[in-house]
């Protein structure tokens, strides 16, 4: 068992569920049969890429797939396709020069017999962190993310799902985790960089998250946030946080790829994501509202989810285990980290209550259906999965997969068991409800009295919950500067590439044009002149020749006389 | 066997001499005669080229032992003049059997033809002096003829011009032969290399005839400022001969006869190889940018010629091994193009009565033979790679660079850019650009021409990709030859 077949196996499983989840939903579309063509390439070039020995060959594969990423997000958008093209391929740039220098340093391009190379020296620290970047951008960190936040608007759920959803997670971490196990042994000094990046990430996107009031794009911003978890749990370079963040990759593309779906779903059923125009769907889609709620808990950690788990082996991977130089740091990523995650709970209680418990707007249709049973099955799928791998994530993940992968046992220095943990909380539950159904509490409900006046529309849409964080301090910078794009690092770079190009217009283009037009009209103007000199006459003509022997004859007699 | 190199001058002066009688009793079958006559001598120069027989060979006319009596030499230079001009001799008859067409008494053609290529392989194979100017008045009495074959108004004036130009130059020539022979009192060439008197006080009187023989020979391949016939001449003949002309005639009555006076009789002195890149280098500016700003075709191209004649003798004036086969190289690839370039501008004639290039025009879809082969040849002479013409010219400018004439190196790329500039604006006003109405119907040109022009396109292709074992072949040992100088031809007297 190793990491390849790891990734391979999750891939098809997600990716195969996802098209499942596609014969579906995207039934109606028109060019439906390239979505399934382009996705299944996908994954084919993904399994290619995770199974290959050879850094060349990876590189191939790894650049296919931003051909494929383009292809798959033009189907719908060509400005959103070329904006994921273009941040997209600064990383694999990225990433082509850092393994460019990397495999001058190692020697040879076989993955296997490569001896972990040192960052100490100037060279292989280049290397390492121009490859954690292309790896850290194909995922989508903050300041690269904005083509996912784009693509969320202009892409169907599935293709959001699969691709920033799940499989760009899955091909940048497993890129990261091959710089960290195979390729480099990561000087501290660098790591705290990379936890840095990770730890900004989860904190900054969150708080963008928190005030979205479109359900994918909200969940776009927490595709992206998330990365931040995963990057934290391998840059802590412990083992245990490695494996964390290795487990992390697997749950996020799990309950991401459910929630994404169940966006889908809701699109299906009502038309749109938007959160103010739709509510009350828990009574007519159980099993979406279900779903959805599970993998909310599971995204903000809540035990026993899976998503609990490997935030929890993330957490244990930065406790420093001594006082080391970085020790503070670690402990600030960790409380940003634990933050970050309650505020991904508070942005999902926002969705839960918007899209299921609150009452109906006006707009909304009277029946709305649930989701066809092929996309109900794949979100019950996914949302099963989320409880399985958080209670039993030692035996279903840890002992089969990472104990071959780290060929070490994993021993867990909190005490937390899982499986005794959530027969307590069943347990509790239970006895609550029986406490709840022996007191026989009574209860009625009433008219609201507000003095006399009649309550036109008592509707809270929940898309409000949140927007006074918009006048903390730091936070009214934050957003002010998002609002003006100034976080799109998409746009400065296009910005700063049409200064530059304006410079070398008029600098450069115009002159040497002006120059060049110039030297054209000169030849035109001897051309003119030694034209004039032909004048077809005879006598001219010979005059030329004897001036032309005299002159020839001098110079020579002259050069004569210098000798 | 090696006697057969006679065949080159007697074949065709005996055709030469039979078309006039063939000419009162037949009406036709001339071509197919002529045909085969420079098919032979084709295949004969191929022989002496591929499979080179003992070289350098020196063919005693009459037996006569060497100081005396004529003497023909055939080595690696020779024979690769020779085989230069029997290829485009051959092609220009081919194309010849339909464009002359046009003309009455096609035998007297013919004939003329016969001589000027009795003339020029005369010329190529001669080791007499005098035989060498002989030759030469053939060859260029006959072009005289030729250019004013189709006695307009215009072709006569050229012609006369040509006439009397080319005479005040041969009169040169002749005067310089006069002071060589005064001064040796030899006439063979290897003799006269032995007799050459060398020493300090001996140099004035070599400048003096070589400066005799820069005028004469210079006017004949038209190097700059004696180049003015030749825009004049070169137009005004029918389109095979202008082939033959810029092809050929100035570079072996011009550029051979000088070189291996230059080189082989006198070893090149540093003051005349500096004039006559001087020359050279003027030849090549002058005539492009007299070129960029012509409008007729034909005469567009006969600047052309004087201005890549200058890259010839830029190259062998050099006198590097690199530089002397690369204006070998220049000299056949130039040969094979403007060779076609002419043909193209016959053709282009012969199908719309014009060639003006402001009345020409979309000639890409009518005349589809001709404007490929043109494309190629435009191409080539501009030197885009790979085709035959940026070889020849990159060995040149590298050699410039070698020996570090920056000066010139850099000019010869600024050329081949004025060039290029100029071909592209051949190929848009004639072929590419779309003309509303005013050219009728126009049918693409008979098919021997096209025969003729789509050869020499494939030539160009061909050495292009294989120039570097005719580099290997054929250059280089050429270049020997000329390398060798004053002594080569002393001990060619032992044999």
């Amino acid at each position: 068992m190793n990491i390849a077949l790891f990734f391979t196996i999750f891939t098809w499983a997600i990716g195969g569920l996802v098209i499942l989840y596609s014969f579906s939903f995207l039934k109606n579309k028109r060019n439906k049969l390239l979505y399934f063509a382009l996705y299944t390439l996908t994954l084919i070039l993904a399994t290619a890429a995770f199974n290959t020995n050879d850094l060349v060959q990876f590189l191939v594969y790894w650049g296919s797939l931003l051909i494929l990423l383009y292809a798959v997000l033009a189907l719908d958008s060509f400005k959103t396709a070329s904006k994921a093209l273009i941040i997209v391929g600064i990383g694999d740039f990225c990433l082509l020069l850092g393994v460019a220098f990397l495999i001058v340093k190692a020697k040879t391009t076989s993955m296997a017999d490569f001896i972990p190379l040192d960052t100490g020296n100037f060279i292989n620290a280049a290397a390492f962190m121009l490859i954690a970047l292309g790896a850290m951008i194909k995922a989508g960190i903050f300041g690269f993310h904005e083509w996912i936040t784009d693509a969320s608007q202009a892409t169907p759920a599935t293709t959001m799902a699969f691709l920033p959803g799940s499989l760009d997670k899955l091909l940048g971490i497993y890129l990261l985790l091959r710089a960290y196990l195979n390729f480099f042994t990561v000087r501290e000094s660098l790591s705290v960089i990379i936890m840095a990046i990770g730890a900004f990430t989860i904190i900054l996107t969150v708080f963008m998250a928190l005030i979205q009031h479109d359900l994918k794009k909200l969940l776009a911003f927490h595709a992206v946030s998330q990365v931040g978890y995963m990057v934290l749990g391998i840059a802590s370079g412990t083992l245990i946080g490695i494996a964390g963040g290795l487990f992390h990759m697997l749950n996020n593309a799990i309950y991401k790829t459910a929630l994404f779906l169940n966006a889908g779903n809701i699109e299906h059923g009502t038309g749109t994501t938007e959160l103010s125009k739709i509510g009350n769907l828990g009574k007519s889609m159980p099993v979406t509202f279900v779903c959805t709620l599970i993998s909310a808990l599971a995204i903000s950690g809540i035990p026993p989810f899976n998503g609990f788990f490997s935030k929890w082996m993330i957490y244990q991977g930065l406790i420093p285990d001594k006082a080391g130089a970085f020790g503070t740091f670690k402990i600030i990523f960790l409380i940003m980290a634990m933050f970050g995650s309650a505020l991904t709970l508070a942005s999902f209680i926002k969705v839960i209550y918007s899209a299921f418990l609150s009452s109906k707007p006006a707009e909304q249709a009277q029946d709305v259906q649930e989701a066809p049973y092929l996309m109900r099955f794949a979100v019950i799928i996914l949302s099963g999965l989320c409880i399985l791998f958080g209670v039993f994530a030692y035996p279903m993940i840890i002992k089969p997969f990472f104990v071959n992968i780290f060929s070490s046992e994993m021993t867990l220095t909190g005490l937390w068991k899982p499986d005794i943990a959530t027969g307590l909380i069943l347990l509790a539950l239970a006895i609550g409800c029986l406490i709840y159904a022996l007191s026989r509490a009574a209860s009625r409900s009433s008219e609201v009295f507000i003095g006399g006046e009649t309550l036109k529309d008592n509707r809270v849409s929940g898309t409000d919950f949140y927007l006074t964080v918009q006048d903390i301090g730091f936070l009214k910078f934050l957003y002010k500067k998002a609002d003006a794009g100034k976080l799109d690092f998409y746009k400065t770079l296009i910005s700063f590439i049409n200064a530059a190009s304006y410079v070398f217009y008029y600098g450069i283009d115009r002159l040497m044009n002006f120059i060049t037009n110039a030297a054209g009209k000169s030849v035109f103007v001897i051309s003119a002149f030694l034209k004039s000199l032909h004048t077809g006459l005879l006598d001219r003509y010979v005059a030329w020749l004897l001036l032309g022997f005299i002159v020839i004859i001098g110079v020579l007699f002259k050069c004569l006389n210098c000798m | 066997m090696m006697n057969a190199i006679i065949l080159f001058v007697a074949l065709p002066l005996f055709a030469a001499f039979l078309l006039p009688i063939m000419g009162k009793f037949f009406k036709r079958g001339f071509d197919t005669f002529i045909f085969l006559v420079v098919l032979f001598l084709i295949f004969l120069s191929l022989y002496m080229l591929i499979k080179p027989p003992a070289m350098p060979y020196v063919y005693k006319m009459g037996g006569w032992p060497l100081p005396f009596g004529i003497t023909w030499l055939l080595d690696s230079l020779s024979v690769f003049m020779l085989f230069v001009v029997n290829l485009i001799t051959f092609f220009a008859a081919v194309y010849s059997i339909d464009y002359m067409k046009q003309y009455t008494c096609k035998w007297k053609y013919y004939c003329l033809l016969m001589l000027l290529l009795a003339g020029l392989n005369g010329v190529a194979l001669s080791a007499d002096l005098f035989n060498v100017f002989i030759f030469l008045e053939i060859t260029s009495i006959a072009s005289y003829a030729l250019v004013a074959y189709g006695t307009g108004r215009e072709e006569t004036e050229a012609s006369f011009k040509y006439m009397v130009l080319g005479s005040v130059a041969s009169a040169f020539i002749l005067l310089g032969i006069a002071v060589i022979y005064a001064k040796t009192s030899t006439l063979n060439m290897f003799d006269m290399a032995r007799a050459m008197p060398q020493g300090a006080d001996s140099l004035k009187l070599k400048l003096f005839i070589a400066t005799l023989f820069i005028t004469g020979f210079g006017l004949k391949a038209a190097l700059v400022p004696f180049h003015s016939w030749l825009p004049d001449a070169h137009p005004s003949a029918p389109a095979p001969i202008s082939a033959m002309l810029s092809g050929v005639v100035i570079k072996v009555i011009g550029v051979y006869a000088l070189i291996r006076i230059m080189f082989n009789i006198f070893s090149l002195n540093p003051v005349i190889s500096e004039l006559l890149l001087a020359l050279g280098g003027l030849s090549m500016f002058v005539g492009v940018v007299l070129a960029i700003g012509q409008w007729d075709f034909k005469r567009l191209l006969a600047y052309h010629s004087i201005s890549q004649i200058g890259y010839v003798v830029c190259g062998i004036a050099l006198g590097t091994p690199l530089g002397i086969a690369g204006g070998l190289f220049h000299l056949l690839n130039h040969s094979v193009f403007k060779s076609l370039l002419f043909l193209n501008a016959g053709s282009v004639e012969y199908a719309c009565g014009t060639r003006e290039l402001k009345k020409l025009g979309n000639l890409k879809e009518d005349m589809p033979h001709t404007s490929w082969t043109s494309m190629v040849a435009s191409l080539s002479i501009a030197g885009v790679p790979p085709l035959c013409g940026f070889w020849s010219k990159f060995i040149i400018i590298v050699a410039l660079f070698q020996a570090n004439r920056f000066f010139y190196g850099s000019l010869a790329i600024l050329v081949g850019l004025i060039t290029l500039g100029s071909f592209l604006k051949v190929q848009r006003y004639i072929f590419y650009r779309k003309l509303s109405g005013s050219l009728l119907k126009v049918k693409e040109a008979p098919v021997f021409m096209c025969l003729s022009m789509a050869g020499l396109a494939i030539l160009c292709v061909l050495i292009g990709i294989f120039f570097k074992p005719i580099l290997d072949n054929v250059l280089i040992p050429a270049s020997q030859s000329l390398l060798g100088g004053r002594e080569y031809f002393i001990t060619l007297l032992g044999i």
